[in-house]
């Protein structure tokens, strides 16, 4: 049932996002308003696939690749909605859409286990993936409103593409609000990653016995902290911004999918590593 | 008459410079101009968007144009292969209807916009102080400008004719999200830049800083806008402050540099900062605009982004160019009835000479006549004159109106044995209309302190 619910939600987010990049590219006047509602569709249907899957299990579905994608595209639609709706990206919206279809996808095509065992039942656990994901979600909606900022710049400083530049519906937000935006969902984003990394580093201590271990995702988790860390530090005392902010937070965000995906691909456990699979 | 010219329909940013550079010195060229085979007359219409020559002269418009174009491949230092594809060249009728058109702001970056009949009437003073005006100029310069008034108030094509400034608060709104207390400055006092701020403001910018290299200019505009006045020499730190700059002035090199800029941008805390230059040749170094966070736009730049302006204008263009069309053919018709005119002057005189003679020779022999038999002899005679001369007048007047009044020019001269070189005296300017002589006065243009020019 639970698995049912998450493949319409799919089918929901796949037809937002082509949808939406229709409507990016051919725009009509309240195409994003149906976008949005469309979104905020599909995200009812993923949730109640989410609360499911809790049923099922009988705990916070929170252990395999299955629901941990599952949960990182709910809370990425979540923040793409909130982001469209009142920080004045719209655009947002249908480029999320098209991430979160990936990865709901892909979570539909993995093999949901059947429960929890017994001795990775502890409170840390739900909330280190929860508030991981939750932050990661804030950083690719970043990645994102990124990604629109770097090509509102290229089209504002090519000489070629000045006169192309969007008007009327075709005009994308000002760069301001897209740097303010993006950077605001670093600052949200960074201490959520910063609980969840230290509500791992707990479990992990409870599980094996240590609290850190060089696995990948250890590893990429670990440096794109410091990348953010880093980046909101030279924000607030140097007022960095702009381009290579932008093309920073992309980075970030491709590390992260990146090291996920290739988690997945690999079929190991959720950090490869302490037997946790 | 024959005009030469280049504009932001032809030519680079570059080339533009290049001509609104070596014609910054207007007298000399215009001096040059008039040095040139047959040429007698010259006007230079140069602002930021084109450079046009006009010449009469005595002989057609192509020889002129010829003559033209060698001249201004040695005033350019350009080679006329490298120079001709971005040339434009109107003869006659041709270049009449392109000065029409330029006057009323239909070959304007931004269709309708104001400015742009001030340039032309400011070209026109020019050349008249320079003494290149002759009798072929002064009649169509005035037209022009009546012309441009018609077109102004009878179509619609100046509503929401905001030019520049409309392209800069466009521009503007890619870059800030609101324009709530951002700083603008204003390098240069030109014109158009306090056109620029003033609906900057009207937007919600919070102050308006005015630099200039007088002082005195930069407090007149400042206190006209509501902002301060600075001078030129504190610029690293105005624009450490500012979001908005734009520029106008008429420095021959850039105001801005690289070097500049990059300091300030670290000051200035990488705050994104928007350059509008509509001054040429050009303020800011393109290469600013290199730096993160700074943008910079030319007036090339700024007609692109104008460009789908000027599509929503078309309509009114359309009726505005059929009132050119119209004005024109009626000026065409005026202008070769103006032929005949001295045609008919030498004839009238010629008779009324005549006739006045023999009642002198009548009266000398007739001694006591009374005054009011004499005033009767004089009537009569003139009287005879007239009937005689009417249907002559009357066809060479439609003659003239119509077609070509020539061959019945020469027949008259023929005929009534008149010298035809005392024909050649061209018509005195008199449009008919007085309204329209009235336009044609020059209007003092403001100030020399506006290199934004034309936008």
């Amino acid at each position: 049932m639970a698995l049912l619910l998450l493949k319409v939600s799919a089918v929901f987010y796949a037809l937002v996002a082509v949808f939406g990049l229709v409507q990016l590219k051919w725009p009509r006047e309240f195409g994003d308003r149906v976008v949005l509602v469309g979104l905020s569709l599909a995200v009812v249907a993923h949730a109640l696939a989410l609360g499911g899957r809790t049923v099922e299990v009988g705990t916070f579905p929170l252990l395999d690749l299955h629901d941990g994608l599952s949960l990182f595209g709910f809370l990425t639609a979540v923040i793409a909605i909130g982001i469209a709706w009142r920080s004045g990206v719209p655009q947002a919206a249908p480029l999320a859409s098209v991430l979160v279809t990936v990865l709901v996808v892909a979570a539909a095509m993995v093999d949901a286990s059947g429960s929890v065992p017994e001795r990775l039942r502890s409170p840390w656990l739900p909330v280190h993936i929860a508030t991981a994901f939750l932050g990661e979600a804030a950083f690719a909606i970043a990645g994102i409103v990124a990604s629109i900022y770097l090509l509102q710049e290229r089209r504002l400083k090519s000489k070629h593409k000045i006169g192309k530049m969007g008007t009327g519906l075709h005009r994308l937000p000002a760069l301001e609000i897209l740097d303010n935006v993006s950077a605001r969902l670093i600052q949200i984003g960074f201490p959520v990653m910063t609980i969840g990394l230290f509500a791992g580093a707990i479990f992990s201590n409870e599980v094996t016995g240590h609290y850190f271990t060089w696995g990948l995702l250890n590893t990429v988790s670990v440096l794109v902290w410091a990348l953010y860390a880093l980046m909101l530090h030279f924000r607030l005392t140097i007022g960095w911004r702009g381009k290579k902010a932008a093309v920073l937070t992309l980075i970030g965000v491709i590390c992260t999918l990146v090291a996920l995906v290739g988690l997945g691909l690999a079929g190991v456990g959720a950090h490869g590593t302490g037997g946790v699979s | 008459m024959a005009l030469l010219g280049l504009s932001h329909r032809t030519a680079s940013i570059e080339l533009r410079e290049r001509f609104a550079s070596v014609t910054a010195n207007l007298d000399p060229v215009l001096a040059e101009l008039r040095r040139l085979d047959h040429v007698e007359e010259a006007c230079i219409i140069s602002t930021c968007n084109r450079v046009e020559f006009y010449i009469a002269g005595s002989v057609e418009g192509p020889h002129l144009a010829r003559a033209l174009r060698s001249y201004l491949q040695r005033l350019s230092g350009i080679a006329l292969d490298q120079l001709d594809p971005h040339l434009y060249v109107h003869e006659g009728e041709g270049a009449l209807h392109h000065l029409f058109r330029v006057a009323s702001s239909l070959d304007s970056m931004v269709l309708g916009e104001p400015q742009i009949l001030g340039q032309v009437k400011e070209a026109y003073r020019s050349a008249e102080a320079a003494g290149s005006v002759g009798p072929s100029l002064q009649r169509v310069f005035p037209k022009a400008f009546g012309v441009a008034k018609r077109v102004r108030t009878e179509t619609g094509i100046a509503e929401n004719a905001v030019s520049m400034s409309f392209a800069a608060v466009e521009l503007g709104r890619q870059i800030f999200d609101t324009f709530d207390g951002k700083e603008i400055l204003l390098i240069g006092a030109g014109k158009m830049a306090g056109l620029a701020a003033k609906h900057l403001l009207s937007s919600g910018a919070k102050a308006v800083r005015v630099a200039s290299r007088s002082l005195n200019t930069a407090q007149k505009l400042a206190d006209e806008i509501g902002g301060t006045a600075s001078s030129l020499s504190d610029l690293p730190i105005l624009l450490s402050q500012a979001d908005i700059v734009i520029s106008s002035t008429a420095a021959p090199g850039f105001v801005v540099d690289k070097k500049m800029m990059q300091k300030v941008v670290r000051e200035r805390r990488y705050r994104p900062i928007l350059f509008v230059d509509i001054a040429v040749p050009r303020d800011i170094d393109p290469r600013v605009g290199d730096l993160d966070n700074v943008y910079v736009y030319d007036v090339d730049d700024l007609e692109k982004v104008l460009e789908h302006n000027r599509e929503s204008r078309a309509k009114e263009a359309a009726a505005a160019e059929r009132l050119i069309q119209e004005e024109l053919a009626a000026f065409l018709r005026w202008s070769k009835s103006q032929q005949v005119v001295p045609v008919i002057k030498a004839l009238r005189e010629k008779a009324l000479g005549i006739a006045q003679a023999e009642v002198e020779r009548t009266l000398g022999h007739v001694k006591e006549a009374d005054p009011k038999v004499q005033q009767s002899i004089k009537a009569m005679s003139n009287a005879i004159v007239n009937k005689l001369l009417h249907p002559v007048l009357t066809t060479l007047k439609s003659e003239g109106a119509a077609g070509d009044p020539q061959p019945l020019i020469d027949a008259l001269a023929r005929l009534f044995e008149i010298d035809p070189r005392s024909f050649e005296e061209p018509p005195k300017e008199e449009t008919g209309k007085k309204s329209e002589a009235e336009e044609g006065k020059v209007v003092p243009f403001r100030g020399k302190d506006q290199a934004g020019g034309e936008s």
